[in-house]
């Protein structure tokens, strides 16, 4: 008997307050997009970060022939590169993993990357590529460690890693994250003001019943229930619809769209299961805020 | 059942209280009659025995609750026991009879097997029994009353407040209508009714207790409805 006459009465709402409800609904919907695309977001920085480090590694350059550098004044010699190898074996277990590329392995790896373009290949002494160690570390992110250690050595030219490219992807992705969740912000406080004006409306339109039940006796949940699951279910709603938008995006946008760029993201693009993880906190926060904004207007506008 | 002690009630912005340091006491199964001219504090006199009011000064106690101790959340279950009627009815428009009168047991979460047997006793009291599918607006006034008293009877209050019940009436439906609340008395339900129908107070002798001014001016057992008017 008691729900049915809430649902009876929530139904009845409804109906009255539909047009309402529709741009309650649309407005919570694109905050939850918002919201959803910036968790997404993160999720990708997390996997990018994640199958960078695994990957990332320093390499330690020595002098080359003919080096315009100030620090080379001659090709490294074997003393030299020993003490560097026992430098950076000295830096284990920060160290994991030490390789020593000599101008052979140079030689291949370098024609094998210009495969493509012969004539830059042809016109290249394989004298002039230096040596390198190329140098892996168990916490890629303690890069200056190495750096500081085996810069300024003699025989060592430059130490370089893979890190600044990075940095500079991962800001571009984290200033689109922190610009999506400020605009979540403001669209649920304006899905929050509008909820809050639904309910008040329903509030005055119902004061002949609302008053009725007072005088009998009906309890403040009883009175108030049907109008928070108004604004609650709107809310709701408006959640399911942001995640079916959020799940399009990922449909057309990322797995068409983003595919090409793959090896740049680090292999892998998020999947359906970071995006239905996003969808409890879209529902979550929109039905909090809806009965935030319902529960402040009905103390504020309806005597019980 | 109903006592005022030292109740004085100035609303906001106001210089003058509605109730002046009233004292009295209603028993239980009396028939009291409030009278005096609009603004003398009748109504507010209902409205804070409903607790819909809070006193300024002074205690107020209503079936055997203080109301200044009375939490929030317990206010409801003093309606329970509280039926309230108005001169303007207070139907809801969409409902019919008896579904106006079964609105109040729904909303305080009475199981429909109990609506059922309740509601056809109580609209059979107020002589409605044949015309529970009407809506209020196919009804006479004085049958819209009717409604309204069986909705406040229905849950069986140990106290009826009626504010002006008759005022919209003519005189021979409000004959019908105080007959009526003669016959809820004698349940022994306690009935105090505000009311400026001095006929009506003349012919029932009861108790009747005058404001003038938010103070209690006469308080006389089988009165009359007074001299100036």
């Amino acid at each position: 008997m008691r729900l049915r006459f809430v649902f009876a009465e929530l139904a009845n709402s409804l109906r009255r307050n539909s047009l309402m409800m529709f741009a309650i609904v649309v407005i919570t919907a694109f905050s939850m997009l918002m919201l959803g695309s910036a968790l997404l977001m993160r999720s990708q920085v997390n996997i990018t970060k994640h199958s960078y480090y695994q990957k990332l590694q320093v390499s330690v350059y020595l002098c080359p022939d003919n080096s315009p550098h100030p620090q080379c004044p001659t090709k490294a010699n074997n003393v030299q590169i020993d003490a560097v190898q026992t430098q950076l074996d000295n830096l284990r277990p920060l160290v994991t993993n030490v390789e020593f590329i000599d101008q052979d392995r140079a030689w291949s790896i370098y024609k094998d990357l210009f495969k493509d373009q012969p004539d830059l290949v042809n016109n290249t002494d394989p004298k002039a590529l230096p040596e390198s160690f190329v140098v892996k570390l168990s916490d890629p992110k303690k890069f200056d460690v190495v750096s500081t250690a085996v810069s300024g050595m003699p025989g060592v030219d430059i130490v370089q890693n893979q890190d600044d490219f990075l940095k500079k992807l991962f800001s571009v992705m984290n200033a689109w994250r922190v610009g999506a969740l400020i605009f979540t912000g403001v669209l649920i406080v304006a899905a929050g003001v509008l909820i809050g004006v639904a309910v008040q409306v329903a509030a005055v339109s119902r004061r002949r019943e609302t008053g009725i039940m007072r005088l009998v006796g009906a309890s403040r949940l009883y009175i108030q229930l049907p109008f928070l699951l108004e604004g609650v279910l709107a809310g709701v709603i408006g959640a399911l619809l942001g995640f079916g938008g959020v799940a399009a995006a990922k449909h057309f946008l990322i797995d068409t769209r983003l595919k090409p760029m793959l090896p740049v993201l680090g292999g892998r693009v998020i999947g359906w299961h970071e995006v239905l993880a996003t969808l409890p906190w879209m529902v979550g926060l929109s039905a909090l805020v809806a009965a935030l904004a319902s529960f402040v207007t009905l103390r504020r506008y309806m005597r019980v | 059942m109903i006592r005022f002690d030292n109740v004085t009630k100035m609303y906001a912005q106001q210089t003058r209280p509605a109730l002046d340091d009233v004292s009295l006491e209603v028993e239980k199964g009396e028939f009291v009659f409030l009278v005096g001219a609009s603004g003398s504090g009748k109504s507010t006199f209902l409205r804070l025995a409903l607790r819909e009011e809070k006193p300024s000064q002074g205690r107020i106690y209503v079936a055997g609750k203080d109301l200044a101790k009375l939490s929030p959340w317990k206010v409801p279950g003093l309606r329970r026991q509280v039926g309230t009627v108005f001169q303007d009815f207070r139907l809801l428009p969409n409902k019919n009879v008896f579904q106006n009168v079964a609105f109040a047991l729904e909303v305080i979460g009475r199981p429909r097997s109990q609506i059922a047997k309740v509601v056809p006793e109580v609209l059979d009291l107020v002589g409605l029994a044949d015309k529970d599918g009407r809506l209020p607006s196919e009804l006479s006034g004085g049958e819209q009353q009717r409604v309204a008293i069986a909705r406040a009877f229905v849950n069986r209050p140990i106290v009826l407040l009626a504010d002006e019940p008759t005022g919209n009436l003519d005189p021979s439906t409000s004959v019908g209508i105080m007959r009526l609340l003669d016959r809820i008395n004698r349940t022994g339900t306690t009935v105090v009714m505000a009311t400026h129908d001095a006929q009506i107070v003349d012919s029932m002798r009861r108790r009747v207790i005058e404001l003038e001014g938010g103070k209690v001016v006469r308080d006389q057992s089988r009165g009359v409805y007074g001299y100036s008017s």
